[in-house]
């Protein structure tokens, strides 16, 4: 057992060493929580973000506005709060979660050691800068 | 052309974990892949287990993309440009229907994962029903949240006037 793995057991399990699945039960209640927060976040993004979006990219444009009032007002409605923070956690936890679901696929396709902890390393670096990135911005934007 | 050539591939099938120049005892010890596709036949079970991680790959991709709309087409009008070419853009809609498919269908997908975990619905007969359940409601909710952006109108709008 890893020490990430103590972290989700509880004590019986560490003392005894119960349970059929001696390790990886870290990565599954990751999975599982990472779903739950992105699919309650989901539901939000299909009946408010999606159809707003929509209504700017397709309804605003076709009414005569410029490129540049599209831009600033699409910049306008994730400044503020109630759309730009539930769109910040749902893009980080559709990362976090997208990662540990490809992470699964790299283990299960590539069997070559080297090539798959190079593959799992850049993922995990890609999805971070990624993460980190919209984090930033998002707050940027709210904070300004 | 170096990089079509049989060593670049050999070296890259090779790196890969490919069995080209592995011995018989290496190959035995390679991890096998799954899921078999070659020795099992295609059953609905399967066939969804497949689209379910294809529509990870997809979701991801969208999620990536959306990320980058926020990272630098909010903040660079010009590349804000090419953004809206794109979505605006017949294959910008098929990739966003496409994206709003996968979504739908690994929410469906996830909520079944779940009451699985909890051992509920596990009976075959229960399996079949839930997995055509799934496929029509991914088309059925995947075509209407996909005509709400196109739209531009959802309940919530409605409400709030």
């Amino acid at each position: 057992m890893d020490g990430r793995s103590v972290k989700f057991a509880s004590f019986l399990r560490i003392a005894q060493g119960l349970g059929s699945s001696h390790s990886g039960t870290d990565h599954f209640i990751k999975h599982r929580f990472s779903f739950i927060w992105m699919m309650m976040l989901t539901f939000w993004l299909m009946i408010w973000l999606l159809p707003s979006l929509g209504a700017i990219f397709y309804g605003y444009s076709s009414s005569g506005k410029n490129m540049e009032d599209l831009y600033d007002l699409v910049r306008a409605f994730f400044r503020y709060p109630l759309n730009g923070i539930p769109l910040m956690m749902w893009l980080v936890a559709s990362l976090y979660h997208g990662t540990l679901c490809l992470e699964v696929m790299i283990q299960d396709y590539i069997p070559h050691s080297l090539a798959r902890a190079l593959c799992r390393t850049l993922l995990y670096l890609f999805s971070q800068a990624i993460g980190w990135w919209v984090v930033f911005f998002v707050l940027k934007g709210l904070l300004q | 052309m170096a990089l079509f050539s049989s060593s670049f591939f050999s070296f890259f099938k090779k790196f890969m974990g490919g069995d080209k120049g592995v011995s018989y005892t290496q190959k035995t010890r390679v991890a096998p892949l799954s899921p078999h596709l070659q020795i099992y036949r295609l059953q609905i079970t399967s066939a969804l287990s497949i689209l379910h991680r294809l529509s990870e790959l997809i979701i991801y991709g969208g999620v990536v993309f959306f990320g980058c709309f926020v990272i630098f087409g909010l903040q660079i009008p010009s590349v804000f440009g090419y953004f809206l070419g794109f979505i605006q853009s017949w294959w910008g809609k098929a990739y966003v229907f496409l994206w709003i498919i996968g979504l739908t269908y690994n929410l469906l997908s996830g909520i079944r994962h779940m009451f699985w975990d909890m051992a509920l619905g596990l009976s075959l007969r229960s399996i079949y029903h839930t997995s055509y359940g799934i496929l029509f409601l991914t088309l059925s909710l995947g075509i209407l949240v996909f005509w709400s952006f196109i739209k531009g109108w959802s309940p919530l709008m409605a409400i709030a006037g």
